[in-house]
Parts: C-alpha cells; sequence; structure tokens
C-alpha cells in the first residue's frame, strides 16, 4: 500500500474511525491491528512473521535484561537480543548483495563453486523496526528506560502503521508512553495531523517526484550527460532526497498525530547547516541520533585509548555501518565513508583550521555562516552523487566529468546559447524547470516566512504555520496546494527511503 | 455555544468557498502556462478548426491543450509554402484518427512516419481534419492542398462519416474533445464531455471529473464500467428517441449507401490522379470486430452515439463493407492500397477506443506506411 496512493487514505481514515469509536482500553487493539494488516497489505507475509519473532524477542530479552541480577548475565542477554536483531536483518536484506559479492569474489579468485544463501527477499521496514528493537534493548542495558510488560504497547510501538516502513526510528521512552496513555480523537490534533499530511504529500508528489523526473535520466545514463548537467542533476536530486524523505516524515507524523501521537521530527533545514557535523544534526535526526548513541559513542568509548586517532576512526566505522544500513550496495558503503572522512577529518584538523581562519583575518576563526553554509552544501551534495549513482565506476564518472567538462559545456554559451539552455534545464522545457525551481522554493521558505513561532509548539514543527493564517489565506493556501497535489502530481514514485 | 458553532461553520463555508474558488483560478492559470489558454473567455477545441464556407479546416497558428495546428494550419511543425526541389512531399489526411486524438503529442501516425522517413528525401505533412468526410475531401484538397505540390497523398477515409453523415453532424456539435481524454485514454474509459453555451464555465470541472475517473478505474473499475455502460445506453435511448423517431436501427448498410460511397471514392482518386499526385488509400482499421464485441461493450456503445440509425451489428458491417469497396476500388484504379485494418491488432494497447488509436497503434501504422513507401522509392529508383 503506497503511502501516497488513495488506499491508504482511505485506509487511515477507516483505521480513525475504528479508533474514535473503540473504548479508551482497547485502542491499542484497534491500532495494532491496523498496523499488522497494513503490513499483511504488501503481499509478503514473512515481513509480518519477521516483525513478530522481532517484538517477541525483544520483549522477552528486554525483560531477562532488566531482571538479570549480574551485569555479566546482563550483557549476554542484551547481545543475544542484538544478535538476533541483526541475523533478521542480514536474512532479510543483506542476502543479495552477499551472493553478489561472493559471487564476485569466487569469479575473481578462479575458485569454482555454487555457493549462494539463494533467497532474496523483499524487506520493507525491516531496518527501521530491528534498529528500534535494538535502541529499546540498549536502553534498557544502560538503565535509561524500564522493559514494558505489556507484549500489545511494546508491539505496537514497533508497528505502528504510519512510522513502519520508513521511521522515524522512535525511541522506547518517547513513543512508549504515548501507547500506554491513548486518547480520544481530538480536535487540535486531527488539524495538526491533516495540515502535516498533506503538506508532506505536496512535498513529495509535486516536489520530489517532478525533480525526478530531472535526475532520473540523468544519472540512469550517465554516458550520455557531462559537465553542467551532473551539477544540475545533483543539486536537484539533493532537493529531490530531502523533499521525498521530509515529506514522507511529515505525511507519517501527520497520520500519527491524528491518533495523538506525536512522532519525532527528523528534518532540521539540513542544507542549511554550517558543517557535515551539523548537518547530521539537521538530517534524518531520528537515524543520525541512533547511530551517535548506540554506535559512535561506545565504539568512541572502546578506542578513547588511541588518542587522536580514536574519535575519527570511530566516525569511519559509524559511516561505514550508516552507508551498509542504507543499502545492500558498494555506492552506499562509499556514501557512509566519505561522510565518516568528512567528520574525521574536521575532528583531526579542527585546530590547524582555526589557525588558518584567524590568518585570513575571519572572527573567532570561523567561516562567515554563508560561506560554510556553501561549502557544506557542496561536500554534501558530492556525497549524494555516489548515494545516487547506480554503481561505484558511474559515480567517478560524474565526478570527473563535473570537474572535467564543465569548462566544456560552460563554453556551449558561444557556440549556441539555445544548447547551453538545454544543458541548463536538462533537456526540458524551461517552463517546467522553472516551475520545479520555484516548486522548490515555495517549499523551502513558505513555512519559515509565515512561522511566527508563537504557537507552544518547537519551531521545527514546520506546519504549524498553517494555522497563524487568517481565513482568507487559509482558504487561498488550501486552494492551491489541493490543485498542485490533485492535478500536478507526478506520483507513482516510491519512496526512495522506503528501500532502505 | 451556539454562537461558537456558527461561527465555526460560517468560517468553514468562507474556507470552503475560497478553496473552491483558488482551484478554479488554478486552473485558469495552469491552462494558461501549459497550453496558452485566455485567462476568463472560453477554451473549447473550437479554437483549432473553423467553417470556411462549408469547407471544415484548421485555424493556423492555433491551439487547444496539446493540439496545435503549425503556420497553415496543419498539425505538426511550420512547413514552407514551397519544396525543395529533390524533397517528395507527402500530405496524410484523414479525420480525428490521423489529425490524432489520444496519442501524446508527436505520436500521431503521421509524425511517426515523419520520423520513421527522416533518414530520406521526404518531407510528411499532416493535412487531417477532425470530422473531415468523403464529401468534403475534394474541396479542402482543391483549397488546402493543391497549393503545396504535393507528390503523395495518403488517404484514410473514416466510413462512419459517410453512412453516419446526418446525425453525426448533429451529434458531434454536442460533443468536445477534453484535456482529460488524454488522461481517460490511460484508464481505458472513454467518453465525450458535453457542455453548453452558457456563459460562465468551470474549467476545474472536467478536470475533477477526470481524477475521480481515474480513481475509479484504478480501485473499483466494475463500478465504474457498468455506470458508464448505463450511461451510455440512457444517452444512446435518448439520441435514439430524438433521431430515429420510432424506427429501428438496421443491421446492413443499405445498398444506395454503398453504391455511393464508390462513387464519391472514385471521384476522388480520379481527380486527385488528374492533378498527378501519387495516391496511397488505406483501410479503415476499427478497434471491435465480430469476434470481441463483448470484451469492449462501453467503447463500441459510446462509438454507437455517432452512428445511431445503425445498430452494432450494423456498424461492423459498415466497416467491412467500406474497407471492401476501398480495397476492390483502389485495385481497380491501380493505386496502392494498404490493408491497415487488419494491421493493428484488436486491442487498447492500440487503440484509443473505437476508430482512434494509441502511440502504439499509431507506430505500426507508421511502420507499414513508410515501409510501403521505401519499397515504392527503391523499385522507382531501379528504373
Amino acid at each position: 500500500m503506497n503511502i501516497t496512493s488513495l488506499k491508504y487514505l482511505v485506509f487511515s481514515l477507516a483505521v480513525l474511525s475504528v479508533y474514535a469509536i473503540t473504548p479508551k482500553k482497547y485502542k491499542w487493539v484497534s491500532l495494532l491491528v491496523s498496523s499488522c494488516f497494513f503490513y499483511y497489505s504488501f503481499g509478503a507475509p514473512y515481513l509480518l512473521f519477521s516483525l513478530s519473532v522481532v517484538t517477541i524477542g525483544t520483549y522477552f530479552f528486554g525483560l531477562y535484561i532488566y531482571k538479570a541480577v549480574k551485569q555479566s548475565h546482563k550483557k549476554v542477554f542484551f547481545f543475544l537480543g542484538v544478535l538476533g536483531n541483526i541475523i533478521i536483518l542480514i536474512l532479510l536484506k543483506y542476502t543479495p548483495f552477499i551472493d553478489e559479492n561472493i559471487k564476485r569474489f569466487t569469479e575473481a579468485a578462479n575458485i569454482q563453486t555454487d555457493f549462494q544463501i539463494g533467497f532474496h527477499l523483499v524487506a520493507i521496514g525491516v531496518s527501521y523496526f530491528v534498529f528500534q528493537s535494538i535502541a529499546y534493548l540498549a536502553d534498557i542495558y544502560l538503565e535509561t528506560l524500564k522493559p514494558e510488560k505489556h507484549l500489545g504497547y511494546l508491539a505496537l510501538s514497533l508497528s505502528f502503521f504510519p512510522k513502519l516502513i520508513q521511521g522515524p526510528i522512535e525511541r522506547g521512552n518517547s513513543i512508549l508512553p504515548q501507547i500506554k496513555n491513548l486518547d480520544n480523537i481530538n480536535r487540535t490534533n486531527l488539524a495538526i495531523g491533516t495540515h502535516l499530511f498533506f503538506w508532506g504529500l505536496f512535498k513529495k508528489v509535486v516536489v520530489a517526484d517532478r525533480l525526478s523526473a530531472f535526475v532520473d535520466p540523468v544519472y540512469s545514463d550517465v554516458s550520455t550527460h557531462y559537465g553542467l548537467e551532473f551539477f544540475i542533476a545533483t543539486y536537484l536530486f539533493a532537493f529531490q532526497l530531502y523533499f521525498d524523505f521530509s515529506g514522507y516524515t511529515d505525511m507519517a507524523r501527520g497520520v500519527a498525530r491524528c491518533f495523538n501521537i506525536k512522532l519525532t521530527e527528523n528534518f532540521n533545514s539540513p542544507y542549511l547547516a554550517t558543517s557535515t557535523a551539523d548537518f547530521w544534526r539537521r538530517w534524518h535526526i531520528s537515524f543520525s541520533s541512533w547511530i551517535l548513541d548506540y554506535l559512535f559513542k561506545p565504539i568512541q568509548f572502546n578506542l578513547r585509548y588511541w588518542l587522536k586517532w580514536g574519535t575519527p576512526i570511530a566516525l569511519i566505522i559509524t559511516f561505514f555501518v550508516s552507508g551498509i544500513w542504507h543499502g545492500a550496495a558498494w555506492t552506499y558503503v562509499f556514501w557512509g565513508l566519505l561522510h565518516g572522512i568528512f567528520l574525521g577529518t574536521g575532528v583531526v584538523f579542527k585546530k590547524q583550521v582555526k589557525q588558518i581562519y584567524k590568518k585570513i583575518g575571519f572572527k573567532k576563526g570561523k567561516l562567515p555562516d554563508f560561506l560554510s553554509v556553501f561549502i557544506t552544501f557542496h561536500l554534501i551534495c558530492f556525497a549524494w552523487v555516489f548515494f545516487r549513482a547506480q554503481t561505484l565506476m558511474d559515480g567517478f564518472l560524474i565526478i570527473k566529468s563535473s570537474i572535467v567538462d564543465l569548462p566544456k559545456s560552460l563554453f556551449l554559451v558561444g557556440d549556441s546559447y539555445q544548447v547551453f539552455l538545454k544543458h541548463c534545464f536538462l533537456g526540458k522545457p524551461s517552463v517546467e524547470f522553472f516551475s520545479v525551481i520555484t516548486l522548490i522554493i515555495i517549499a523551502s521558505f513558505v513555512p519559515k516566512v509565515f512561522q511566527k513561532n508563537s504557537l507552544d509548539e518547537a519551531p521545527a514543527d514546520e506546519v504549524l504555520w498553517f494555522r497563524e493564517l487568517s481565513s482568507i489565506s487559509r482558504g487561498v493556501v488550501y486552494g492551491v496546494l489541493l490543485y498542485l497535489i490533485i492535478f500536478c502530481g507526478a506520483s507513482a514514485q516510491s519512496f526512495i527511503y522506503m528501500q532502505f | 455555544m451556539i454562537k461558537k458553532y456558527l461561527k465555526l461553520f460560517a468560517n468553514s463555508i468562507v474556507i470552503s468557498l475560497l478553496t473552491v474558488g483558488t482551484i478554479e483560478i488554478c486552473a485558469r492559470i495552469d491552462d494558461s502556462i501549459s497550453y496558452g489558454a485566455p485567462l476568463l473567455s472560453k477554451y473549447t477545441s473550437n479554437r483549432l478548426r473553423s467553417d470556411d464556407g462549408g469547407i471544415q479546416h484548421n485555424i493556423s497558428n492555433s491551439r487547444f491543450e496539446k493540439w496545435e495546428n503549425n503556420n497553415f494550419g496543419f498539425r505538426g511543425e511550420d512547413i514552407q509554402l514551397s519544396k525543395a526541389s529533390d524533397v517528395e512531399r507527402i500530405v496524410c489526411l484523414g479525420s480525428s484518427e490521423s489529425y490524432g486524438l489520444y496519442e501524446n503529442p508527436g505520436m500521431e501516425w503521421p509524425a511517426q512516419l515523419k520520423s520513421a522517413l527522416s533518414e530520406n528525401s521526404y518531407e510528411v505533412i499532416n493535412a487531417s481534419v477532425v470530422g473531415l468526410s468523403i464529401r468534403n475531401y475534394l474541396p479542402y484538397i482543391r483549397k488546402y492542398i493543391l497549393p503545396l505540390k504535393p507528390d503523395t497523398i495518403i488517404l484514410v477515409i473514416n466510413p462512419l462519416f459517410h453512412a453516419c453523415r446526418i446525425e453525426h453532424d448533429k451529434i458531434t456539435k454536442t460533443i468536445k474533445i477534453s484535456a482529460v481524454k488524454e488522461k481517460v485514454k490511460k484508464e481505458g474509459n472513454i467518453s465525450g464531455a458535453t457542455f453548453g453555451d452558457g456563459g460562465f464555465e468551470w474549467r476545474s470541472k472536467p478536470k475533477i471529473k477526470q481524477v475521480i475517473k481515474g480513481m475509479l478505474s484504478e480501485y473499483l473499475p466494475n463500478v465504474l464500467l457498468s455506470s458508464q455502460l448505463k450511461n451510455t445506453q440512457k444517452q444512446i435511448s435518448q439520441i435514439e428517441k430524438k433521431y430515429l423517431r420510432g424506427r429501428l436501427p438496421v443491421d446492413q448498410v443499405p445498398m444506395d449507401s454503398l453504391r455511393q460511397y464508390r462513387e464519391d471514392l472514385s471521384s476522388l482518386i480520379d481527380n486527385l490522379k488528374f492533378y498527378g499526385i501519387n495516391i496511397i488509400l488505406t483501410t479503415y482499421p476499427s478497434l471491435i470486430s465480430s469476434t470481441n464485441m463483448d470484451q469492449y461493450p462501453d467503447v463500441f456503445l459510446d462509438n454507437r452515439k455517432f452512428c445511431i440509425n445503425y445498430s452494432l451489428v450494423g456498424m461492423l458491417d459498415i466497416f467491412e463493407r467500406y474497407n471492401e469497396i476501398s480495397i476492390q476500388l483502389g485495385i481497380g484504379k491501380k493505386v496502392d492500397v494498404l490493408d491497415i485494418s487488419r494491421l493493428i491488432p484488436k486491442s487498447l494497447v492500440f487503440f484509443g477506443d473505437n476508430v482512434h488509436y494509441s502511440d502504439r497503434g499509431s507506430e505500426l501504422i507508421a511502420k507499414k506506411i513508410s515501409k510501403t513507401l521505401l519499397l515504392d522509392k527503391k523499385y522507382n529508383d531501379s528504373f
């Protein structure tokens, strides 16, 4: 069931209706059953089975960790619980990758073998609930969370349908208390939820999917494009990915909010980050905080005796894992490593860089914000090339062509202005190109312009600007949004982050 | 408490009205940006065609939605009146099936023929006019085609216009080509939208209707199909009542009509030959045949609206008999005859409705014609 489909909207309304008439005590049951049905609707029953195994395993290991008296026992239960989750994740998500690499290796080494793990399954949502389960076990192990004694509540916290297939990756101490206190639908949350849902839908079907029409032809056939085209396609991809994923997150948060559940905000203007470290505080926040807490910090702690090199190596390892989590392909691994290197280099050369800035004359040894944002954005885009490229070779070819062939594509101005424009607009009509640029501007800045931050909600809850509009402005905004979603949406594209 | 609810109600009404109004404004701006449509005045397919002294023709440099006419009023890119000496000018002449209805722009068969022949010295012009019937071919050719000095004319003649001309002329006045048809085609549901001549016209209404249809065809295809069938049957019985006045629709084409068609076609061929134009005559393909009548009841019934004096069996008879005449006459008069009616598989993959093609249907026709033209050229060059 595609989350941008009418089916999903009808399903959500049906669940909401059932939820509304269900007595408070059993509201969790209606949500759990609906979530199971939602997951089952993907046509792969083993997914539901895996979710059940993860839930039951996590439930019991959580209790064992909590009840174990000796620290060593706690540790054993914790590692067993985590190992079980990781095995399920590997079996469901990484077998094609493992098989492919075994084949490559045996071919390269001239070894005759037919060994294959064999089963290649669809793993929608698995990495999200597995990561949430690991976080739950880790929190109990670290004694920052008490285990949930009610299996139903835990099951719902892992399977809650708005966040099941693409996150956010919720922490136990954030979602469990909300699930335990499910309340009747209230008008304010319903209004915020509806606004969030449609704003997210707009970002996904109108902005991101339109951008994909520009990006996909370039990245799927790198041999016929060069220079400037790669630059523009990569910039547009940066925005496509952001609007695709943040659109989904808004929709998920919107649906959840209708049930009075507040999910974590995953984005906070990531392309305004002033460093790559800052970027990871603003991009896929639920995931980056997860890898920070459960991966980076333990590794860093274990490498504390490596002095200066401990943190950078911990960062590289962490982002290597992050790359693998994003996808079973070397392009993602390389993308993760690049981020690890960006962050690690920042740590290693922090002092030297500050000294250089001071020498140049920048105040407080810092680059001006706009310059930091500009450089960070380009570093992020550089890494996105490998994230989007179909193969590592394609990625390198794009980088090479972007640098080597850029003058060639810029000199086209002298030859033929029309050809130059064609390159700039990636072969699409200028009206279409400027429409998407306008849409990017609208989606990026309209909330910021209207947001007065006068409400109690966090400023990151960007959709609250809707509620600050007058009736007249609201009618106009609803009209424009509905028109764009219904008639200008280029949907039927699945979410990029769903594959992770 | 009541005051609070009244305020809430009034607020909701204001927001709803503004939302609806904004959607309408957006629809107009969208049409204006996408197709250069006027913001305030009416926007219909009538802007594409005109009836100049009884000769139906396209208006030059006009546009309606995806349909665009060039500087001569033909579909496609602008052309020059005089042709280069080494270029063979081919004019494709038909009605809506050749002008292009369901195809994406540039995918109608004459445009695909142009692409197929691009490496050879041919110039392909799509001079088709929606609703052009055989009786209007000659005056149209004299006025609009002969000045172009064509070397070859490819004739696609819609038999329904001849067999059902009285009803067709009256009924088509209430049918318009709508943007939305483009989308409907994808779902396989085809029906014309009617509109009145009154003042204000909602531009957003057909768009909304189409989205709803699209959703229904995706999620409740059977419900949509049965409701469409019901609607079409209702429309047909109304049209029957109005035009047949108690007479029964016929199952066979009257001999008089066939004789008349033979004479008209014969005269057209003779005249073109007289002007020294090479002729390629085609048969007329249709989706429905006697073997698949039950498969597409909605499509066939929809087509019957234009041919109300014939029963469904009678309509099949029209295609069969008229195509027979085209083949016999073509062979008799020694012109190239392409039997494209048997070329296109009877499926909605190749057809948009009973007589209009999809991109793929047009592709098959273009390939067949280009093959014939290139073979002819090869044959002529060898002498």
